[in-house]
């Protein structure tokens, strides 16, 4: 961590509110984009970015300087959006539609066309596609793609910010894809 | 870049050309080796198509709106007791799965415990010549401090014996799932404070052991109902190669020992 961004932080912390504000420019935009890609909604992740803050804001003291702050902010907004999205869960009334009567997942359930790569590449719908089939994956596994290959995370980032192990996220990350690749059809780079 | 000598097999496991019993290998490899999970990212048609997906564009007045209704809540928490964060809004956070990291358990062990239990067994002891003896051996430790190593780790013995057992979807089913989660989660913040006093006794054994149990612990009290068909496998996959029952055997049968009453 540089001295400036250090010294941003002890200001804010000691409860200076400019401070606090060049933190919210600093990583406002990130913060906003990590909750859309966990939410798929702009409205959504709006609020809860607005939570984020506020969050950081009274927990500001019980903030570790050795830890980053960019790190920490993640981790509140990655643990905000895996709340939304269990009790999300809780309540889809249709669940029926894409879970088999075990709770797992309904692999026939692809989509109608399995797309080739370069379709899928040149596609302006790609990433709406990617975002339908990734809401088919565990809550887990979604956060952990989206901060990997979204949010171009290193694997060790992921695992401080989702508190677990960097096997796990490789676990998460590497059975993700695979049911990624059984919803949306085997693509072929040519 | 290190190497693997798994590392030119990837491109057979992408392409299916492997058997099932190699893939499944593989993949177990896959997931604990950085070198070959690089690799894998790198040859993976998936992995590329994620990460060249553009990013999306936001509605044209989302950030000037979100600043200022954040500007508007800030004010608010202005005016709010200071008092906050209190101690059931942090106890709260970690018993609700997923807050579980280890920071906010740290800080939680603190508040909840607040002050170590047995202050008075944490008196310096001698630096320790020859190999490090778990702290329950001490001979300066009281006898209730060993019976509560020994409560600590006859619960992680239990667990462990609970977690081998459990089945997918079974466990679901049952709440199962649920009661060991937050056996695990209790067990977490009390290893938080024996870290601290096997820290001060300067007991690097019961340490290590410490941690070693908190990477079983924490992956328990993070196993979720639906990443239970990938994860439990891993788990109980972890408790066999750590060998860890063993070691919690040995160390209960130390502290047996150690609490036995003298015979004539
Ligand atoms: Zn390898």
């Amino acid at each position: 961590m540089n001295s400036d961004a250090e010294q941003i932080i002890l200001e804010a912390k000691a409860g200076d509110k400019r401070a606090f504000n060049m933190l919210v420019t600093q990583h406002q935009k990130r913060v906003l984009y990590l909750a859309y890609d966990l939410l798929g909604d702009w409205d959504e992740a709006k609020d809860v970015a607005q939570e984020v803050f506020v969050k950081a804001y009274q927990k500001l003291d019980t903030f570790e300087e050795r830890s980053r702050f960019s790190t920490w902010i993640y981790r509140i907004t990655t643990n905000l959006c895996i709340d939304i999205q269990r009790k999300r869960k809780r309540n889809r009334t249709e669940p029926i539609e894409k879970s088999g009567p075990d709770g797992k997942l309904n692999l026939n359930q692809k989509l109608s066309e399995p797309p080739k790569i370069e379709a899928l590449l040149e596609n302006t719908q790609l990433r709406r596609q990617l975002e339908e089939a990734l809401t088919q994956l565990s809550i887990n596994q979604k956060t952990a793609i989206s901060l990997r290959y979204f949010q171009e995370f290193s694997t060790t980032e992921i695992a401080e910010t989702m508190g677990c192990s960097e096997n796990t996220v490789r676990i998460h990350i590497f059975r993700g894809i695979k049911k990624l690749k059984t919803i949306l059809g085997n693509i072929q780079i040519s | 870049m290190k190497t693997c000598h798994f590392e030119e097999k990837i491109d057979d496991l992408l392409a299916g050309s492997l058997e099932a019993e190699a893939a499944e290998a593989l993949e177990n490899h896959l997931v604990t080796c950085t070198t070959c999970f690089a690799r894998w990212e790198e040859a993976s048609a998936m992995v590329q198509v994620l990460s060249q997906a553009s990013a999306p564009e936001p509605p044209p007045n989302l950030l000037a709106d979100f600043q200022s209704e954040l500007t508007k809540a800030l004010a608010s928490e202005d005016d709010k007791s200071p008092l906050w964060p209190n101690i059931q809004n942090r106890a709260r956070s970690i018993f609700w799965p997923g807050n579980t990291t280890y920071r906010v358990l740290q800080a939680a062990a603190l508040l909840i415990f607040g002050v170590f239990i047995g202050r008075q067994f944490l008196a310096p002891v001698p630096e320790v010549v020859g190999p490090p003896v778990p702290a329950a051996l001490n001979q300066n430790i009281s006898t209730e401090e060993i019976e509560s190593v020994q409560r600590f780790f006859n619960e992680a013995e239990m667990l462990i014996i609970q977690v081998m057992n459990l089945s997918y979807p079974d466990a679901i089913e049952t709440e199962e799932i649920e009661f060991t989660q937050s056996i695990a989660q209790d067990m977490l913040v009390r290893s938080q404070t024996m870290q601290e006093e096997a820290l001060e006794l300067n007991d690097m054994a019961m340490l290590k052991l410490l941690h070693r149990m908190d990477v079983l612990l924490y992956e328990v009290a993070n196993l979720s109902g639906e990443d239970m068909p990938d994860m439990l496998p891993f788990i109980q996959k972890m408790i066999r190669d750590m060998n860890i029952v063993a070691e919690i055997r040995l160390i209960l049968e130390e502290t047996r020992e150690a609490i036995k009453p003298f015979s004539i």
